[in-house]
């Protein structure tokens, strides 16, 4: 069995009680008890506090740009799907700059286990608003209170088609190690949005808060693999539900292109000698 | 005898204007004649006028000709249109069934296409047919190359759809014989074997033959057929071409690709090229090599889709935040875009850095003779790649004296490295002191010194005419072929004049710049955009001033168009 400490490269540095601690902490115990090595894994990070992420865990890494994490991360699993791929960004990352992308990366069904450190807050930047911050929320950019609705992930992955939706709170690690283990085992896009707390820009979705504002919904007999029930717990529920909304098993994309390509693109052989292209000259040139 | 024709066929969109051009371009083709054609249309499916010229000669042929020999239109607005492109050989014939134009002082026939096709054949679709047979009648075509042609084009669409359109070839060839006669005599030549590519074409073929086994693009005139054509057939080869949400998932996702091991491309147009500029400079950063097709259109902003300019020449050296290499390759026929796109992988790889292909609509949608591709002048060399396990301390950032580090990809054992867009060290973790921060930009601006010299040995710029002439034009790219028409008409006088091929822009090549315009009394630089961009940018480089040969009307240059800025000084 592989050891957890394979997979540190150095100790976190985040601010003290940041909720990101418990998230990476899972994410290495959890790679760990599906048994992956870190040359399998590559790790796919955006710009934020959360992308930090590739500074502290080691495997491949690939920390890009902001809000391009996704599309990143699919050029890698489309090239060679025997990687695992991971991602980790933030609310602003996924929800806000990259917003495009996560929304196409759900519906089109990519192997890649998506966890987004969702604080409700810019924390890198010092203290704006994010797209999932509350109405009426003060920040530096929202001095008199946020105007604009909240987003929220999970209803819109849901209705983007992701076939594995899972929530889950930095303030209980033994249950976003299993969220975020079933997602490394789901075939197909799965996202992890984890609520996590910023201790230092955000005074109000505390641990505190969080505790009395959510409704495990492995408590109350929700049934994840009904997405009707998935939308009705999201929509009605006047808590904000954690756990395992939705899963459904379907193909994947990089499943239906092998099928008509005959392989992954990796393991095409390219040398000219190899390969046939008087018929396709032919083609392209109409001779 | 010298033949040398330029035919251009009008009509409104839908009119099956281009569906006469190509089949003429097959036909000249297949009877061993140089071809070029021209497309100038609308960013519009149905209605507009659109127009398709073909010039066809027993001579080699670079450009568009100064004027028009022969007109064909079903629409009236092209005897306006093209009034400048008249010469008294110019012959308009007209679709009449409209109305008669009156005061035409060219020669001009009217024919009735659209009515003859409706009451011959109950439908207008065929008036296209009617006058291929009337224009090849009077070219004197042999009717056995027309009806190959014809039934290649027309076989796949049915057989009643193949009669049709023979039936009403006949009706127009017998209506010409009747009624203008023989104008020409056009015999078989015994031209090189070959085909006809435009320049999307050669280089979709070039990256597959390359290896490119990943493509994501978004859809963009003048570049989308780099896609299409990826698309139809890169699957054969065990690759993915896929269309992404836009532009800047597009190049992430090549970045991706190549970073996990394959050979990748992307290919836009200025609006999509700006979008991808953020990318560009994480390429160079994380130096990860990529391909980057960019065929510049009219701009700024939406411009007009359809229409040629070089006015993204110094976005395409110069965009991207931050210093880092990358390399600007100019073909300036479609041949070279082959070529070039098979050797873009290449130095991709070698110097781990952007390559970006710089073309414009004219060579990117317009068809000319290309008389072989040859593959075995083509190679696969990819450069300080590992994919076996490394074993000891491995740095993906090593710094080494040309600034190149061997580069592994994930699952290679002992191979693992964090690309990153922050500062980083050796290994490609984030660092921020200074002495590692000036290290890395040095490694990373060094590799410049390798380009440069593979450069010189891969795609030397060429010069064309007498090394000692005193008067000089440089260009890159789609100007290349009418430079070299007024080349060859000035030497054939009594001028001296020399031209000086730009197959790269860069690095930029100020040295061959310098060397070539010493001793000479007059440089002009032929490009097409509005502030002389390339003619600034040598001016910069040499302190010389540079003549401006400029055209920004969207439309390619006519060999008189350098000319009259030439004479008039």
């Amino acid at each position: 069995m592989v050891d957890e400490k394979e997979f540190i490269l150095k100790n976190p540095v985040w601010c003290p009680g940041c909720g990101h601690y418990a998230v990476l902490t899972a994410l290495r115990r959890a790679v760990v008890k599906n048994n992956l090595k870190p040359e399998e894994i590559v790790l796919v990070t955006g710009i934020g506090c959360s992308s930090r992420f590739t500074d502290f865990f080691r495997s491949y890494g690939f920390h890009g740009i902001h809000g391009r994490a996704l599309p990143a991360a699919v050029g890698i699993k489309l090239a060679n799907p025997k990687l695992k791929v991971i991602v980790a960004s933030g609310d602003g990352d996924t929800y806000a700059i990259g917003m495009s992308h996560f929304i196409h990366t759900a519906r089109r069904n990519i192997g890649i286990t998506h966890i987004v450190m969702n604080n409700q807050i810019y924390g890198l930047t010092k203290g704006q608003y994010s797209p999932t911050s509350a109405r009426g929320f003060i920040s530096s950019t929202s001095p008199k209170g946020k105007i604009e609705k909240p987003i929220d992930g999970v209803l819109l992955a849901l209705s983007a088609g992701a076939t594995y939706i899972a929530r889950g709170f930095s303030g209980n690690l033994d249950q976003l190690i299993r969220l975020i283990e079933g997602g490394l085992r789901h075939k197909g896009y799965a996202l992890i949005d984890v609520l996590s707390p910023c201790v230092t820009f955000n005074k109000l979705n505390t641990y505190e808060w969080f505790r009395k504002n959510t409704l495990d919904v492995e408590q109350i007999n929700h049934s994840p693999s009904n997405r009707l029930e998935a939308f009705k717990i999201i929509l009605t529920s006047s808590k904000i539900p954690i756990g395992l909304i939705y899963q459904s098993t379907e193909d994947t994309f990089e499943e239906l292109i092998a099928n008509s390509i005959g392989g992954a693109p990796i393991d095409a052989n390219i040398s000219l000698e190899e390969n046939n292209y008087e018929s396709l000259i032919r083609e392209i040139t109409n001779i | 005898m010298n033949l040398d024709l330029f035919i251009t066929i009008g009509g409104r969109a839908g009119d099956g204007s281009f569906l006469v051009g190509d089949i003429l371009a097959k036909i000249f083709r297949f009877i061993g004649y140089d071809v070029l054609t021209y497309r100038d249309f609308p960013s519009n499916i149905r209605g507009l006028p659109t127009y398709y010229s073909v010039r066809v000669s027993n001579k080699p042929i670079y450009a568009v000709k100064d004027f028009i020999d022969y007109l064909v239109t079903f629409e009236l607005e092209a005897i306006e249109y093209f009034k400048k492109a008249y010469s008294e050989n110019t012959v308009i014939i007209y679709d009449n069934s409209i109305r008669e134009v009156k005061d035409l002082n060219i020669r001009n026939y009217g024919i009735p296409f659209k009515k003859m096709s409706i009451n011959s054949l109950g439908s207008e679709l065929f008036k296209n047919a009617i006058a291929l047979g009337v224009l090849t009648y009077i070219l004197g075509i042999d009717e056995k190359h027309v009806l190959k042609v014809l039934m290649e084009t027309f076989m796949k669409r049915g057989e009643d759809i193949l009669d049709k359109n023979i039936k009403a070839y006949r009706i127009g060839r017998e209506y010409a014989a009747g009624n203008i006669g023989r104008e020409k005599v056009i015999t078989e030549t015994i031209g090189e074997e070959g085909f006809l590519l435009n320049g999307n074409e050669a280089i979709a073929l070039g990256a597959i033959i390359a290896g490119c086994r990943f493509y994501a693009g978004y859809p963009i005139t003048p570049a989308t057929e780099i896609m299409e054509l990826l698309i139809a057939h890169m699957s054969r080869y065990q690759g993915i071409a896929i269309q992404a949400e836009d532009e800047i998932a597009a190049i992430n996702m090549v970045i991706g690709a190549s970073y996990a091991g394959l050979r990748a491309m992307t290919a836009t147009s200025g609006p999509g090229f700006s979008l991808m500029t953020e990318s560009l400079s994480l390429a160079g950063m994380i130096e990860v090599p990529i391909v980057i097709v960019y065929v510049q259109r009219v701009g700024p902003s939406t411009g007009i889709a359809t229409k040629t300019e070089q006015a993204d020449t110094l976005q395409a050296l110069f965009s991207g935040h931050g210093e880092f290499p990358r390399i600007v390759l100019t073909p300036g026929t479609v041949e070279e875009a082959f070529y070039m796109t098979t050797e873009a992988f290449n130095l991709a790889e070698k110097i781990q850095c952007p390559v970006i292909i710089l073309i414009d609509q004219f060579i990117a949608q317009n068809r000319e003779t290309v008389n072989t591709l040859d593959l075995s002048r083509v190679r696969i060399e990819r450069g300080k790649l590992i994919t076996s396990e490394v074993i000891g301390d491995y740095r993906r950032y090593e710094i080494t004296d040309d600034g190149i580090s061997p580069r592994t990809i994930p699952p290679v054992k002992g191979g693992i490295y964090l690309a990153n867009s922050n500062e980083h060290d050796e290994k490609g973790y984030t660092a921020e002191n200074p002495w590692i921060r000036e290290a890395m930009v040095n490694k990373r601006l060094r590799k410049l010194k390798i380009a440069k010299k593979i450069l010189k040995e891969l795609f030397p710029h060429k010069i064309y005419g007498y090394r000692d002439a005193k008067i000089a034009f440089i260009g890159y790219g789609s100007v290349h072929g009418v430079i070299l028409e007024v080349v060859e008409r000035l030497n054939s006088r009594e001028s001296k004049v020399k031209y000086l091929q730009l197959r790269y822009l860069w690095p930029f090549p100020s040295e061959e710049i310098n060397e070539f315009i010493r001793n000479t009394a007059k440089v002009y630089v032929v490009e097409h955009n509005a502030q002389g961009q390339l003619s600034e940018l040598i001016r910069w480089n040499t302190g010389v001033n540079i003549g401006k040969v400029l055209k920004y009307d969207g439309r390619a240059f006519r060999p008189i168009d350098v000319l009259e800025v030439i004479e008039n000084g």
